[in-house]
Protein backbone atom coordinates (compact mmCIF):
# COMPACT_ATOMS: atom_id res chain seq x y z
CA UNK A 1 0.00 0.00 0.00
CA UNK A 2 1.16 3.37 -1.15
CA UNK A 3 -1.58 5.73 0.35
CA UNK A 4 -2.53 9.31 -0.27
CA UNK A 5 -2.87 11.61 2.58
CA UNK A 6 -5.67 13.52 1.19
CA UNK A 7 -5.43 16.00 4.06
CA UNK A 8 -1.93 16.78 3.57
CA UNK A 9 -1.09 15.60 0.34
CA UNK A 10 -3.05 17.99 -1.77
CA UNK A 11 -0.46 18.45 -4.48
CA UNK A 12 0.41 14.22 -4.58
CA UNK A 13 -3.23 13.97 -4.64
CA UNK A 14 -3.81 16.42 -7.97
CA UNK A 15 -0.66 15.00 -9.91
CA UNK A 16 -2.08 11.49 -9.22
CA UNK A 17 -5.25 12.39 -10.75
CA UNK A 18 -3.89 14.29 -13.61
CA UNK A 19 -1.43 10.86 -13.85
CA UNK A 20 -5.03 8.40 -13.83
CA UNK A 21 -6.45 10.55 -16.32
CA UNK A 22 -3.58 10.47 -18.92
CA UNK A 23 -3.66 7.14 -18.29
CA UNK A 24 -7.31 6.85 -19.15
CA UNK A 25 -6.87 8.35 -22.38
CA UNK A 26 -4.02 5.67 -23.02
CA UNK A 27 -1.75 8.73 -23.12
CA UNK A 28 -3.61 10.52 -26.04
CA UNK A 29 -3.93 13.10 -23.49
CA UNK A 30 -0.56 14.43 -21.58
CA UNK A 31 -0.06 16.25 -18.44
CA UNK A 32 0.66 19.27 -20.05
CA UNK A 33 -2.02 19.11 -21.88
CA UNK A 34 -4.24 18.84 -19.35
CA UNK A 35 -2.98 21.71 -17.22
CA UNK A 36 -2.92 23.82 -20.52
CA UNK A 37 -6.46 23.32 -20.07
CA UNK A 38 -6.56 24.16 -16.93
CA UNK A 39 -7.62 20.96 -15.67
CA UNK A 40 -10.61 20.89 -17.64
CA UNK A 41 -11.15 17.47 -19.01
CA UNK A 42 -13.39 17.91 -21.99
CA UNK A 43 -11.04 20.76 -22.96
CA UNK A 44 -8.31 18.50 -23.52
CA UNK A 45 -10.41 16.58 -25.31
CA UNK A 46 -11.17 13.21 -23.33
CA UNK A 47 -14.03 11.06 -24.62
CA UNK A 48 -16.52 9.03 -23.27
CA UNK A 49 -14.64 5.44 -23.28
CA UNK A 50 -11.60 7.45 -21.23
CA UNK A 51 -14.21 8.78 -18.79
CA UNK A 52 -15.24 4.91 -18.15
CA UNK A 53 -11.83 4.09 -17.92
CA UNK A 54 -11.20 6.62 -15.55
CA UNK A 55 -14.32 6.13 -13.56
CA UNK A 56 -13.04 2.56 -13.44
CA UNK A 57 -9.48 3.71 -12.07
CA UNK A 58 -11.16 5.58 -9.02
CA UNK A 59 -12.43 2.95 -7.70
CA UNK A 60 -9.78 0.70 -7.94
CA UNK A 61 -7.50 3.41 -6.78
CA UNK A 62 -9.46 5.50 -3.95
CA UNK A 63 -12.39 3.27 -3.42
CA UNK A 64 -14.72 6.48 -4.43
CA UNK A 65 -17.54 4.94 -6.50
CA UNK A 66 -18.58 7.37 -9.19
CA UNK A 67 -21.91 7.93 -10.79
CA UNK A 68 -21.23 9.35 -14.31
CA UNK A 69 -24.60 10.84 -14.42
CA UNK A 70 -24.88 12.38 -10.84
CA UNK A 71 -20.84 13.44 -10.91
CA UNK A 72 -20.86 14.86 -14.42
CA UNK A 73 -19.72 18.28 -13.37
CA UNK A 74 -17.69 16.84 -10.49
CA UNK A 75 -15.59 14.71 -12.70
CA UNK A 76 -15.39 17.00 -15.34
CA UNK A 77 -12.45 18.94 -14.11
CA UNK A 78 -9.02 17.82 -11.81
CA UNK A 79 -10.78 20.15 -9.24
CA UNK A 80 -13.89 18.16 -9.58
CA UNK A 81 -12.56 14.56 -8.72
CA UNK A 82 -9.75 16.01 -6.44
CA UNK A 83 -13.05 17.11 -4.39
CA UNK A 84 -14.61 14.24 -5.20
CA UNK A 85 -12.09 11.71 -3.33
CA UNK A 86 -12.14 14.24 -0.48
CA UNK A 87 -15.56 14.20 0.05
CA UNK A 88 -15.85 10.82 -0.06
CA UNK A 89 -12.62 10.53 2.71
CA UNK A 90 -10.77 8.33 -0.06
CA UNK A 91 -6.94 8.45 0.07
CA UNK A 92 -5.98 4.78 0.63
CA UNK A 93 -4.48 3.59 -2.38
CA UNK A 94 -5.78 -0.39 -3.37
CA UNK A 95 -3.40 -0.94 -6.08
CA UNK B 1 -46.30 -6.08 -48.26
CA UNK B 2 -48.66 -6.10 -45.28
CA UNK B 3 -46.60 -9.22 -43.52
CA UNK B 4 -43.20 -7.37 -43.30
CA UNK B 5 -45.52 -4.44 -41.73
CA UNK B 6 -43.35 -3.55 -38.53
CA UNK B 7 -46.19 -1.74 -36.56
CA UNK B 8 -48.27 -5.23 -37.24
CA UNK B 9 -45.45 -7.12 -36.02
CA UNK B 10 -44.72 -5.34 -33.28
CA UNK B 11 -48.35 -4.89 -32.46
CA UNK B 12 -48.91 -8.67 -32.97
CA UNK B 13 -46.38 -9.85 -30.52
CA UNK B 14 -47.65 -7.47 -27.94
CA UNK B 15 -50.74 -9.36 -27.91
CA UNK B 16 -49.13 -13.06 -28.16
CA UNK B 17 -46.95 -12.10 -25.47
CA UNK B 18 -48.89 -9.77 -23.04
CA UNK B 19 -48.58 -10.62 -19.81
CA UNK B 20 -44.82 -11.38 -20.15
CA UNK B 21 -42.01 -8.49 -19.16
CA UNK B 22 -41.05 -7.33 -22.19
CA UNK B 23 -38.73 -4.21 -21.85
CA UNK B 24 -36.69 -3.25 -18.46
CA UNK B 25 -34.82 -0.41 -17.14
CA UNK B 26 -33.84 -0.65 -13.28
CA UNK B 27 -36.57 -1.46 -11.54
CA UNK B 28 -39.63 -0.24 -14.23
CA UNK B 29 -40.77 -3.44 -15.84
CA UNK B 30 -43.18 -3.21 -18.62
CA UNK B 31 -44.97 -6.41 -20.12
CA UNK B 32 -45.97 -6.40 -23.46
CA UNK B 33 -48.96 -5.55 -22.89
CA UNK B 34 -48.14 -2.30 -21.28
CA UNK B 35 -45.84 -1.47 -23.66
CA UNK B 36 -48.47 -1.96 -27.10
CA UNK B 37 -50.44 0.68 -24.75
CA UNK B 38 -48.04 3.32 -23.62
CA UNK B 39 -47.17 2.96 -27.69
CA UNK B 40 -50.06 3.45 -28.99
CA UNK B 41 -51.10 6.23 -26.45
CA UNK B 42 -47.81 7.60 -27.52
CA UNK B 43 -48.80 7.61 -31.17
CA UNK B 44 -51.74 9.17 -30.55
CA UNK B 45 -50.00 12.17 -28.67
CA UNK B 46 -47.80 12.23 -31.12
CA UNK B 47 -50.24 12.54 -34.06
CA UNK B 48 -52.28 15.22 -32.01
CA UNK B 49 -48.86 17.31 -31.60
CA UNK B 50 -47.76 16.88 -35.47
CA UNK B 51 -51.57 18.29 -36.41
CA UNK B 52 -50.86 21.30 -34.48
CA UNK B 53 -47.44 21.90 -35.92
CA UNK B 54 -46.71 24.39 -39.02
CA UNK B 55 -46.47 22.90 -42.06
CA UNK B 56 -47.13 19.01 -43.79
CA UNK B 57 -47.64 16.26 -41.63
CA UNK B 58 -44.12 15.08 -41.82
CA UNK B 59 -44.07 10.83 -43.02
CA UNK B 60 -40.96 11.02 -40.99
CA UNK B 61 -39.85 11.45 -37.18
CA UNK B 62 -36.32 11.18 -35.74
CA UNK B 63 -35.89 10.10 -32.53
CA UNK B 64 -32.68 11.90 -31.06
CA UNK B 65 -32.53 10.73 -27.21
CA UNK B 66 -30.40 8.92 -25.10
CA UNK B 67 -31.11 5.33 -24.77
CA UNK B 68 -34.36 4.46 -22.22
CA UNK B 69 -37.40 2.38 -22.45
CA UNK B 70 -38.93 5.90 -23.41
CA UNK B 71 -36.66 5.94 -26.32
CA UNK B 72 -37.99 2.46 -26.99
CA UNK B 73 -42.03 3.29 -26.81
CA UNK B 74 -40.89 6.55 -28.86
CA UNK B 75 -39.59 4.44 -31.49
CA UNK B 76 -42.71 2.42 -31.27
CA UNK B 77 -45.32 5.28 -31.21
CA UNK B 78 -43.74 6.54 -34.54
CA UNK B 79 -44.05 2.98 -35.82
CA UNK B 80 -47.61 2.69 -34.90
CA UNK B 81 -48.62 5.91 -36.16
CA UNK B 82 -47.81 4.55 -39.67
CA UNK B 83 -44.86 7.08 -40.03
CA UNK B 84 -41.17 6.15 -40.23
CA UNK B 85 -38.46 6.17 -37.76
CA UNK B 86 -35.25 7.79 -38.10
CA UNK B 87 -32.81 6.90 -35.45
CA UNK B 88 -30.05 9.74 -34.90
CA UNK B 89 -27.03 9.43 -32.91
CA UNK B 90 -27.35 11.77 -29.55
CA UNK B 91 -24.04 12.38 -30.25
CA UNK B 92 -24.59 14.08 -33.41
CA UNK B 93 -24.30 17.85 -33.12
CA UNK B 94 -25.57 21.12 -35.16
CA UNK B 95 -23.69 20.00 -38.37
CA UNK B 96 -24.47 16.36 -38.00
CA UNK B 97 -28.16 17.58 -37.76
CA UNK B 98 -28.42 20.76 -39.77
CA UNK B 99 -27.04 18.18 -43.21
CA UNK B 100 -29.39 15.57 -42.06
CA UNK B 101 -32.37 18.39 -42.12
CA UNK B 102 -31.29 19.37 -45.58
CA UNK B 103 -30.48 16.51 -46.98
CA UNK B 104 -32.84 13.51 -45.72
CA UNK B 105 -35.80 16.13 -45.20
CA UNK B 106 -36.29 15.44 -41.28
CA UNK B 107 -38.60 18.37 -39.80
CA UNK B 108 -39.62 16.37 -36.92
CA UNK B 109 -37.57 15.33 -33.31
CA UNK B 110 -38.56 13.17 -30.53
CA UNK B 111 -35.63 14.79 -28.04
CA UNK B 112 -35.57 14.31 -24.26
CA UNK B 113 -37.72 16.59 -23.15
CA UNK B 114 -35.63 17.80 -19.69
CA UNK B 115 -32.45 18.65 -22.51
CA UNK B 116 -35.19 19.95 -25.70
CA UNK B 117 -33.80 23.78 -25.04
CA UNK B 118 -30.53 22.48 -25.73
CA UNK B 119 -31.70 20.80 -29.00
CA UNK B 120 -28.69 21.85 -31.83
CA UNK B 121 -31.34 23.52 -34.34
CA UNK B 122 -33.38 26.76 -34.40
CA UNK B 123 -36.85 25.14 -33.21
CA UNK B 124 -40.22 25.99 -34.63
CA UNK B 125 -42.02 24.34 -32.09
CA UNK B 126 -41.25 22.48 -28.61
CA UNK B 127 -44.13 20.51 -27.30
CA UNK B 128 -44.16 18.58 -24.20
CA UNK B 129 -45.69 14.72 -25.28
CA UNK B 130 -48.02 13.75 -21.81
CA UNK B 131 -46.92 10.35 -20.63
CA UNK B 132 -43.47 10.82 -22.11
CA UNK B 133 -40.20 12.20 -20.97
CA UNK B 134 -39.86 13.10 -24.59
CA UNK B 135 -40.79 16.11 -26.29
CA UNK B 136 -41.78 17.05 -30.14
CA UNK B 137 -39.17 19.55 -31.70
CA UNK B 138 -40.39 20.58 -34.81
CA UNK B 139 -37.81 22.70 -37.07
CA UNK B 140 -38.84 24.62 -40.57
CA UNK B 141 -38.03 22.56 -43.51
CA UNK B 142 -34.64 23.07 -45.36
CA UNK B 143 -34.74 22.97 -49.55
CA UNK B 144 -37.12 19.88 -51.14
CA UNK B 145 -37.90 16.40 -48.53
CA UNK B 146 -36.73 13.43 -50.75
CA UNK B 147 -39.03 11.11 -51.04
CA UNK B 148 -39.03 7.55 -49.37
CA UNK B 149 -38.47 4.47 -51.05
CA UNK B 150 -42.45 3.28 -50.96
CA UNK B 151 -41.48 0.13 -48.29
CA UNK B 152 -38.42 2.12 -46.21
CA UNK B 153 -39.73 1.29 -42.69
CA UNK B 154 -36.74 2.59 -41.11
CA UNK B 155 -33.61 4.77 -41.35
CA UNK B 156 -30.18 4.53 -39.73
CA UNK B 157 -27.11 6.55 -39.95
CA UNK B 158 -24.03 5.03 -40.78
CA UNK B 159 -20.31 8.08 -41.21
CA UNK B 160 -19.91 10.11 -44.26
CA UNK B 161 -17.88 12.82 -44.97
CA UNK B 162 -17.74 16.27 -44.75
CA UNK B 163 -20.26 16.51 -42.24
CA UNK B 164 -23.02 14.61 -44.03
CA UNK B 165 -23.96 11.33 -42.13
CA UNK B 166 -25.39 9.05 -44.53
CA UNK B 167 -28.85 7.84 -44.35
CA UNK B 168 -29.92 4.27 -44.99
CA UNK B 169 -33.10 3.20 -45.58
CA UNK B 170 -34.35 -0.16 -44.56
CA UNK B 171 -37.12 -1.69 -45.47
CA UNK B 172 -39.79 -3.96 -43.45
CA UNK B 173 -38.84 -7.21 -45.26
CA UNK B 174 -35.00 -5.98 -44.53
CA UNK B 175 -35.33 -5.43 -40.51
CA UNK B 176 -37.54 -8.14 -40.50
CA UNK B 177 -35.03 -10.55 -41.81
CA UNK B 178 -31.98 -9.04 -39.34
CA UNK B 179 -34.43 -9.93 -36.73
CA UNK B 180 -35.47 -13.58 -37.76
CA UNK B 181 -31.93 -14.25 -39.02
CA UNK B 182 -30.61 -13.43 -35.74
CA UNK B 183 -33.18 -15.58 -33.46
CA UNK B 184 -32.53 -18.48 -35.93
CA UNK B 185 -28.99 -18.20 -35.89
CA UNK B 186 -28.06 -17.59 -32.44
CA UNK B 187 -31.16 -19.43 -30.98
CA UNK B 188 -32.48 -16.10 -28.81
CA UNK B 189 -35.89 -17.87 -27.01
CA UNK B 190 -38.60 -16.54 -24.98
CA UNK B 191 -36.68 -17.31 -21.52
CA UNK B 192 -33.67 -15.25 -22.83
CA UNK B 193 -33.16 -11.92 -21.04
CA UNK B 194 -31.11 -9.54 -22.88
CA UNK B 195 -28.88 -6.38 -20.87
CA UNK B 196 -28.01 -4.63 -24.20
CA UNK B 197 -25.04 -2.07 -23.20
CA UNK B 198 -25.00 -0.30 -27.28
CA UNK B 199 -27.60 2.30 -28.16
CA UNK B 200 -30.30 1.71 -30.53
CA UNK B 201 -28.89 3.95 -32.97
CA UNK B 202 -26.05 1.21 -33.83
CA UNK B 203 -26.29 -2.00 -35.80
CA UNK B 204 -25.52 -3.98 -32.80
CA UNK B 205 -28.66 -3.05 -30.34
CA UNK B 206 -30.51 -2.48 -33.21
CA UNK B 207 -30.26 -6.10 -34.57
CA UNK B 208 -29.56 -8.34 -31.99
CA UNK B 209 -31.94 -6.52 -29.25
CA UNK B 210 -34.63 -5.08 -30.87
CA UNK B 211 -37.36 -6.40 -32.98
CA UNK B 212 -35.56 -9.79 -32.40
CA UNK B 213 -36.84 -9.73 -28.41
CA UNK B 214 -40.03 -9.19 -29.79
CA UNK B 215 -40.22 -12.15 -32.51
CA UNK B 216 -40.02 -14.63 -29.24
CA UNK B 217 -41.58 -12.74 -26.21
CA UNK B 218 -37.90 -12.37 -24.61
CA UNK B 219 -37.34 -9.50 -22.45
CA UNK B 220 -35.05 -6.81 -23.18
CA UNK B 221 -33.08 -4.85 -20.65
CA UNK B 222 -31.89 -1.03 -21.86
CA UNK B 223 -29.00 0.78 -19.81
CA UNK B 224 -29.24 4.27 -20.10
CA UNK B 225 -25.83 6.50 -19.55
CA UNK B 226 -22.17 5.08 -19.59
CA UNK B 227 -21.35 1.62 -18.84
CA UNK B 228 -19.28 1.20 -15.82
CA UNK B 229 -18.49 -1.55 -14.35
CA UNK B 230 -20.57 -0.55 -11.47
CA UNK B 231 -23.47 -0.09 -13.21
CA UNK B 232 -23.49 -2.98 -15.41
CA UNK B 233 -22.88 -5.44 -12.22
CA UNK B 234 -26.42 -3.66 -10.98
CA UNK B 235 -28.39 -4.12 -14.22
CA UNK B 236 -27.08 -7.65 -14.48
CA UNK B 237 -28.99 -8.35 -10.95
CA UNK B 238 -32.35 -6.40 -11.64
CA UNK B 239 -33.03 -7.81 -14.97
CA UNK B 240 -31.16 -11.51 -14.40
CA UNK B 241 -29.78 -11.25 -17.53
CA UNK B 242 -28.75 -14.15 -19.87
CA UNK B 243 -27.30 -12.51 -22.70
CA UNK B 244 -24.62 -9.39 -22.13
CA UNK B 245 -24.83 -7.30 -25.83
CA UNK B 246 -21.85 -4.89 -25.97
CA UNK B 247 -19.08 -3.44 -28.03
CA UNK B 248 -15.62 -4.70 -26.63
CA UNK B 249 -14.35 -1.96 -24.88
CA UNK B 250 -16.85 -2.88 -22.04
CA UNK B 251 -15.39 -6.89 -21.87
CA UNK B 252 -12.13 -5.09 -21.47
CA UNK B 253 -13.41 -3.02 -19.34
CA UNK B 254 -14.76 -5.69 -17.22
CA UNK B 255 -11.53 -7.76 -17.62
CA UNK B 256 -10.01 -5.42 -15.48
CA UNK B 257 -12.36 -4.89 -13.02
CA UNK B 258 -12.62 -7.01 -9.59
CA UNK B 259 -16.03 -8.38 -9.73
CA UNK B 260 -17.29 -11.40 -8.43
CA UNK B 261 -17.67 -14.27 -10.81
CA UNK B 262 -21.05 -15.04 -9.12
CA UNK B 263 -22.35 -11.72 -10.47
CA UNK B 264 -21.95 -13.43 -14.13
CA UNK B 265 -23.71 -16.46 -12.98
CA UNK B 266 -26.82 -15.74 -15.23
CA UNK B 267 -25.48 -14.83 -18.16
CA UNK B 268 -25.19 -17.98 -20.60
CA UNK B 269 -23.67 -15.92 -23.62
CA UNK B 270 -21.67 -12.33 -23.86
CA UNK B 271 -21.73 -11.41 -27.58
CA UNK B 272 -19.25 -8.69 -28.90
CA UNK B 273 -19.16 -6.64 -32.37
CA UNK B 274 -18.10 -3.54 -33.51
CA UNK B 275 -14.40 -3.72 -33.42
CA UNK B 276 -12.27 -6.05 -32.87
CA UNK B 277 -12.08 -8.17 -29.68
CA UNK B 278 -8.18 -8.60 -28.25
CA UNK B 279 -7.73 -12.12 -27.57
CA UNK B 280 -6.01 -11.57 -24.62
CA UNK B 281 -9.39 -9.55 -23.18
CA UNK B 282 -11.60 -12.50 -24.36
CA UNK B 283 -9.53 -15.30 -22.76
CA UNK B 284 -9.60 -13.05 -18.92
CA UNK B 285 -13.20 -12.63 -19.36
CA UNK B 286 -13.61 -15.66 -20.00
CA UNK B 287 -11.48 -17.32 -16.92
CA UNK B 288 -12.47 -14.75 -14.78
CA UNK B 289 -15.98 -15.07 -15.06
CA UNK B 290 -16.55 -18.16 -16.81
CA UNK B 291 -19.08 -16.88 -19.75
CA UNK B 292 -18.81 -17.17 -23.26
CA UNK B 293 -18.02 -14.31 -25.56
CA UNK B 294 -19.21 -14.98 -28.69
CA UNK B 295 -18.03 -12.49 -32.25
CA UNK B 296 -20.69 -11.22 -33.97
CA UNK B 297 -19.65 -9.57 -37.28
CA UNK B 298 -22.56 -7.06 -38.68
CA UNK B 299 -22.22 -4.20 -41.22
CA UNK B 300 -24.09 -1.34 -40.95
CA UNK B 301 -25.66 -1.23 -44.62
CA UNK B 302 -25.89 -5.15 -44.71
CA UNK B 303 -27.16 -6.19 -41.32
CA UNK B 304 -26.09 -8.75 -38.55
CA UNK B 305 -23.64 -11.09 -41.08
CA UNK B 306 -22.26 -13.44 -38.54
CA UNK B 307 -22.15 -15.43 -35.40
CA UNK B 308 -19.84 -18.20 -33.75
CA UNK B 309 -22.18 -20.77 -32.46
CA UNK B 310 -19.70 -23.60 -31.59
CA UNK B 311 -18.38 -22.68 -27.97
CA UNK B 312 -15.28 -24.87 -28.39
CA UNK B 313 -14.34 -22.62 -32.04
CA UNK B 314 -12.22 -19.72 -30.42
CA UNK B 315 -10.74 -18.43 -33.98
CA UNK B 316 -12.64 -16.48 -36.48
CA UNK B 317 -16.20 -14.23 -36.61
CA UNK B 318 -18.12 -17.10 -37.08
CA UNK B 319 -20.21 -19.03 -39.45
CA UNK B 320 -22.85 -16.59 -41.54
CA UNK B 321 -26.47 -16.19 -40.10
CA UNK B 322 -29.17 -17.41 -42.41
CA UNK B 323 -29.91 -15.47 -45.23
CA UNK B 324 -26.23 -14.65 -45.66
CA UNK B 325 -23.94 -15.77 -48.02
CA UNK B 326 -20.18 -14.67 -47.85
CA UNK B 327 -17.54 -14.12 -50.75
CA UNK B 328 -14.22 -12.46 -51.49
CA UNK B 329 -12.97 -10.93 -54.01
CA UNK B 330 -9.07 -9.89 -55.01
CA UNK B 331 -8.10 -6.04 -54.53
CA UNK B 332 -4.65 -4.92 -54.91
CA UNK B 333 -1.66 -6.60 -53.84
CA UNK B 334 -3.65 -9.37 -54.43
CA UNK B 335 -5.71 -8.61 -50.72
CA UNK B 336 -9.09 -10.22 -50.64
CA UNK B 337 -12.21 -7.84 -49.85
CA UNK B 338 -15.08 -9.43 -48.44
CA UNK B 339 -17.96 -9.18 -49.94
CA UNK B 340 -21.75 -10.17 -48.83
CA UNK B 341 -25.27 -10.78 -49.84
CA UNK B 342 -28.07 -10.32 -46.51
CA UNK B 343 -31.38 -10.67 -46.72
CA UNK B 344 -31.30 -7.80 -43.95
CA UNK B 345 -29.75 -4.93 -46.99
CA UNK B 346 -30.34 -1.52 -46.80
CA UNK B 347 -32.34 -0.04 -50.00
CA UNK B 348 -30.01 2.67 -50.64
CA UNK B 349 -27.89 6.09 -49.08
CA UNK B 350 -31.53 8.84 -49.06
CA UNK B 351 -28.81 11.66 -49.31
CA UNK B 352 -25.85 9.82 -51.05
CA UNK B 353 -28.47 8.54 -54.24
CA UNK B 354 -26.41 5.71 -56.43
CA UNK B 355 -23.42 5.38 -53.64
CA UNK B 356 -24.67 2.29 -51.96
CA UNK B 357 -26.03 0.13 -55.42
CA UNK B 358 -22.52 1.27 -56.87
CA UNK B 359 -21.27 -1.00 -54.23
CA UNK B 360 -23.29 -4.21 -55.00
CA UNK B 361 -22.37 -6.06 -57.69
CA UNK B 362 -24.68 -7.92 -60.38
CA UNK B 363 -25.30 -10.36 -58.17
CA UNK B 364 -26.32 -8.67 -54.95
CA UNK B 365 -23.32 -8.36 -53.27
CA UNK B 366 -22.05 -5.87 -50.92
CA UNK B 367 -18.20 -4.73 -51.23
CA UNK B 368 -17.85 -4.22 -47.38
CA UNK B 369 -13.87 -2.85 -47.64
CA UNK B 370 -12.84 -5.36 -45.41
CA UNK B 371 -10.28 -7.46 -46.04
CA UNK B 372 -10.48 -10.98 -44.96
CA UNK B 373 -11.30 -14.58 -46.12
CA UNK B 374 -13.00 -17.51 -45.21
CA UNK B 375 -11.71 -20.41 -43.67
CA UNK B 376 -13.24 -23.08 -42.07
CA UNK B 377 -16.88 -21.78 -42.84
CA UNK B 378 -15.58 -19.02 -40.70
CA UNK B 379 -15.24 -15.19 -41.63
CA UNK B 380 -12.09 -13.68 -40.63
CA UNK B 381 -11.64 -10.01 -41.04
CA UNK B 382 -7.94 -8.93 -41.43
CA UNK B 383 -7.91 -5.18 -41.98
CA UNK B 384 -9.67 -2.34 -44.27
CA UNK B 385 -9.24 -1.26 -47.19
CA UNK B 386 -9.05 2.78 -47.07
CA UNK B 387 -12.36 4.55 -45.48
CA UNK B 388 -13.44 4.88 -42.08
CA UNK B 389 -12.00 4.31 -38.98
CA UNK B 390 -13.53 2.13 -36.50
CA UNK B 391 -13.20 3.75 -32.67
CA UNK B 392 -14.48 1.41 -30.61
CA UNK B 393 -17.81 0.30 -32.92
CA UNK B 394 -18.50 3.88 -33.97
CA UNK B 395 -17.30 4.40 -37.41
CA UNK B 396 -15.57 7.78 -38.11
CA UNK B 397 -14.74 9.08 -41.90
CA UNK B 398 -11.32 10.76 -41.35
CA UNK B 399 -11.88 13.68 -44.61
CA UNK B 400 -14.49 14.59 -42.05
CA UNK B 401 -12.40 15.74 -39.40
CA UNK B 402 -10.05 17.27 -41.57
CA UNK B 403 -12.93 19.07 -43.52
CA UNK B 404 -13.44 21.09 -40.10
CA UNK B 405 -9.65 21.38 -38.62
CA UNK B 406 -8.81 22.89 -41.80
CA UNK B 407 -11.68 25.47 -41.70
CA UNK B 408 -10.18 26.68 -38.00
CA UNK B 409 -8.50 29.66 -37.72
CA UNK B 410 -4.39 29.65 -37.98
CA UNK B 411 -4.51 25.84 -39.53
CA UNK B 412 -2.30 25.24 -42.93
CA UNK B 413 -2.92 21.59 -43.53
CA UNK B 414 -4.77 18.82 -41.16
CA UNK B 415 -4.31 14.84 -41.69
CA UNK B 416 -6.43 12.27 -39.79
CA UNK B 417 -5.54 8.77 -39.06
CA UNK B 418 -5.80 6.05 -37.09
CA UNK B 419 -3.79 5.26 -34.12
CA UNK B 420 -3.21 3.18 -31.23
CA UNK B 421 -3.11 4.30 -27.09
CA UNK B 422 -0.66 3.19 -24.93
CA UNK B 423 -3.92 0.53 -23.49
CA UNK B 424 -3.65 -0.77 -27.32
CA UNK B 425 -6.92 1.19 -28.20
CA UNK B 426 -7.89 2.54 -31.64
CA UNK B 427 -7.87 6.42 -31.22
CA UNK B 428 -8.14 9.36 -33.95
CA UNK B 429 -4.65 10.82 -34.24
CA UNK B 430 -4.27 14.53 -35.80
CA UNK B 431 -1.50 16.08 -37.35
CA UNK B 432 -1.65 19.82 -37.77
CA UNK B 433 0.22 22.48 -39.87
CA UNK B 434 -0.50 25.95 -38.90
CA UNK B 435 1.29 29.47 -37.12
CA UNK B 436 0.65 30.89 -33.71
CA UNK B 437 -1.71 30.50 -31.11
CA UNK B 438 -2.76 27.90 -32.95
CA UNK B 439 -2.65 25.16 -29.90
CA UNK B 440 -4.36 21.77 -28.60
CA UNK B 441 -6.86 23.63 -26.98
CA UNK B 442 -8.34 25.93 -29.28
CA UNK B 443 -8.36 22.54 -31.69
CA UNK B 444 -10.20 20.57 -29.06
CA UNK B 445 -12.86 23.87 -28.84
CA UNK B 446 -13.31 23.98 -32.77
CA UNK B 447 -13.72 20.45 -32.79
CA UNK B 448 -16.04 20.13 -30.27
CA UNK B 449 -17.98 23.18 -31.05
CA UNK B 450 -19.06 21.33 -34.74
CA UNK B 451 -18.17 17.92 -34.28
CA UNK B 452 -19.83 14.85 -32.76
CA UNK B 453 -17.46 14.40 -28.70
CA UNK B 454 -16.62 11.01 -30.44
CA UNK B 455 -14.98 12.52 -33.40
CA UNK B 456 -12.60 14.87 -31.58
CA UNK B 457 -9.21 13.58 -32.07
CA UNK B 458 -7.44 12.32 -29.20
CA UNK B 459 -3.85 13.21 -29.97
CA UNK B 460 -2.72 15.65 -31.67
CA UNK B 461 0.94 16.51 -32.93
CA UNK B 462 1.96 19.63 -34.57
CA UNK B 463 4.41 19.50 -37.16
CA UNK B 464 6.18 21.54 -39.62
CA UNK B 465 4.86 19.88 -42.70
CA UNK B 466 2.75 16.67 -43.99
CA UNK B 467 4.56 14.33 -45.97
CA UNK B 468 2.74 14.05 -49.35
CA UNK B 469 3.41 12.24 -52.76
CA UNK B 470 3.28 14.28 -55.48
CA UNK B 471 -0.06 13.59 -56.18
CA UNK B 472 -1.08 15.13 -53.06
CA UNK B 473 -1.60 11.75 -51.37
CA UNK B 474 -0.13 11.80 -47.38
CA UNK B 475 2.63 9.27 -47.13
CA UNK B 476 1.47 8.19 -44.06
CA UNK B 477 4.48 6.12 -42.52
CA UNK B 478 6.53 9.36 -43.05
CA UNK B 479 3.88 11.20 -41.27
CA UNK B 480 4.32 8.32 -38.73
CA UNK B 481 7.77 8.89 -38.07
CA UNK B 482 7.50 13.05 -38.56
CA UNK B 483 5.09 12.72 -35.56
CA UNK B 484 6.88 10.27 -33.48
CA UNK B 485 9.83 12.81 -33.75
CA UNK B 486 7.37 16.39 -32.54
CA UNK B 487 6.07 13.94 -29.68
CA UNK B 488 8.74 15.67 -27.79
CA UNK B 489 8.28 19.00 -28.56
CA UNK B 490 4.80 19.68 -28.10
CA UNK B 491 2.94 22.45 -30.19
CA UNK B 492 7.14 23.58 -31.22
CA UNK B 493 6.15 22.32 -35.13
CA UNK B 494 4.29 25.48 -35.21
CA UNK B 495 5.61 28.28 -36.84
CA UNK B 496 4.18 31.21 -38.52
Amino acid sequence: MTGVDVRTGETGLRERVESLVVLATGRAVSVDDLRGCAGSLDAAGVNSIAYINLIEALDRQFHVVVDPERDAEALSTVDGIVALIRSAGAGEDRA
Amino acid sequence: MSDHRLDGTFRAACARFADRPALRQGATVLSYREVADAASRLAAVLDGALARCAGPDPDRVAVYAHNSVDYLLSYLAVVFSGRVPVLIDRAFGERELTAIRSGCGVTAYLVDAESAAEFPLPPGSVVPLTGSTHALVTVPADGDVPDLLADTAVCRFTSGTTGVPKCLEFSGFAVHSAARNWVAGTGLGAADRTLCLAAFTNGLAFNTSLLSTFLVGAELTVHPGLPTSAKIVRALADSRATRLVAFPFVYRMLADADLAAARFAGLDLAVSAGAELPADIRARFEKRYGVRIADYYGVAEAGPCTFERDPAYRRGLGTPLPGVVLRTRSRSAGRPEVLLRTSSMASRYLNAPGLLESRVDADGFYATGDLGHVEDGRLFITGRLAGPINLAGRKVDPREIEAVVKELDGVRDAVVFADTGADDQVLLHLAVVGRPPLGRAGLVTGCRDRLAAYKVPQRISFVTEIPRSSTGKVRLTDLRAVVAESADRPEGGIRS
